[in-house]
């Protein structure tokens, strides 16, 4: 459905049928109080006004007109043209820029990892105790052990016996005296 | 009233834009002859000034000749310049600080400005009736100065191109139902503001 707005336009400018044409006309009297006729007649007249007074307006100096937007099309091609290249240029030096700024980066990464991160890592006290535990982990393990297991339902106590375990030899970790807190300076 | 191109002018119109696209400024250089005196006036309706006229009609016609790659064949070219310069023209409109509705720039030269059959003094008219008619004229003016920028475009474009809706929608760049509404509001503001004159009319 049109709104009034479109139907008004169209009624106006004669492209409303028959039937739509009385519909809208019925509408302008009945809701709008208004005379079809004279509104139309009305409205005639001011586009013809209109158009009477806007039309055939004289362009001044029209072959200079022409004359000027040449020499403009003229003007930008030169500076166009040569816009490419620099274009081209600018967008490889940006390419080039980023390059230098990643291998910059790149090397201060290195050299900061050598100089500071590095030299921390080997000397962590840590390092021997680990490779002590990663040396008896990585052995066979020797079982040896027999467990006994006692469950007492009565008293509500369970007793696991273990015997037959092997102990912590003694030069276990001994290498680093730091982690003996017992041992002998 | 001009209603568009025939048919056969359009084709010669789209050879021409075929050229231009080329980098033919030759054959742009016939279709801005073509074209010129009509986008001025359009302008001129817009903007009441024959030199913000003649700069932004300028502009237009090189807007479009840096555009023409965008040119796609689907409307006629001069729609497809029309709806380049009324932005243009809207577009200044809607920068420039306006100065108080109804009042006009002094310097329009309306010596330069052609009448038409309808209100040309002709040889023989009375001084009277020559004052009548450019009081007409000057409240004309004023009244179409009070409409939006975007409703004097839909009313010139119809009523001084004699464009249909969907041209005038392509044209602009809105819908065929926002045409007929602005001309309706555009209609029916200039009712109002002229209805004394409509008996001398």
């Amino acid at each position: 459905m049109k709104t009034f707005e479109e139907r008004h336009a169209a009624w106006l400018d004669g492209h409303l049928d028959e039937t739509e044409r009385a519909i809208f006309e019925r509408e302008l009297a009945g809701q709008l109080q208004l005379d079809p006729v004279a509104e139309h007649a009305e409205l005639d007249r001011l586009k013809l006004a209109l158009r009477g007074h806007l039309a055939q307006t004289r362009m001044p100096n029209p072959d200079f007109f022409n004359h000027r937007l040449l020499e403009r099309i003229e003007a930008d091609r030169h500076v166009t043209a040569p816009r490419a290249p620099a274009a081209a240029g600018w967008f490889h030096s940006i390419i080039v820029k980023l390059t230098l700024a990643g291998a910059t980066a790149l090397l201060l990464g290195v050299a900061t990892y050598r100089g500071l991160i590095s030299p921390q890592l080997e000397e962590r006290p840590e390092t021997a105790y680990l490779t002590q535990v990663l040396e008896a982990k990585s052995s066979t393990p020797e079982v040896t052990a027999s467990s006994f297991n006692a469950n007492a339902k009565e008293e509500q106590a369970a007793v696991l016996w273990l015997d037959g375990m092997s102990h912590v030899p003694e030069s276990y970790a001994a290498a680093d005296e730091n982690l003996d807190p017992d041992a002998a300076p | 009233m001009q209603s568009g191109p025939p048919s056969g002018a359009e084709s010669d119109d789209l050879d021409l834009v075929r050229r231009s696209q080329g980098g033919d400024t030759r054959a742009f250089d016939e279709l801005v002859t073509k074209y010129r005196t009509r986008i001025y006036a359009m302008v001129y309706q817009m903007v009441r000034n024959e030199q913000d006229a003649w700069d932004l009609a300028q502009d237009g016609f090189f807007k479009a000749w840096k555009s023409l790659d965008k040119f796609r064949f689907q409307s006629s070219f001069y729609t497809w310049l029309y709806r380049i310069v009324t932005n243009v023209s809207i577009d200044w409109l809607r920068k420039r600080t306006l100065r108080p509705e109804g009042e006009f720039d002094d310097t329009i030269a309306r010596t330069d400005i052609e009448p038409t059959a309808d209100v040309t003094p002709k040889a023989g008219v009375s001084p009277q009736r020559q004052m009548e008619r450019a009081e007409l004229r000057d409240r004309l003016d004023a009244a179409i100065a009070k409409l939006s920028p975007e409703h004097r475009a839909v009313v010139l474009l119809k009523e001084v191109e004699g464009m249909q809706y969907h041209e005038i929608a392509d044209a602009v760049g809105c819908s065929i139902g926002t045409v007929m509404s602005r001309l309706f509001y555009a209609r029916k503001k200039l009712q109002t503001l002229l209805k004394d004159l409509h008996e001398n009319v």
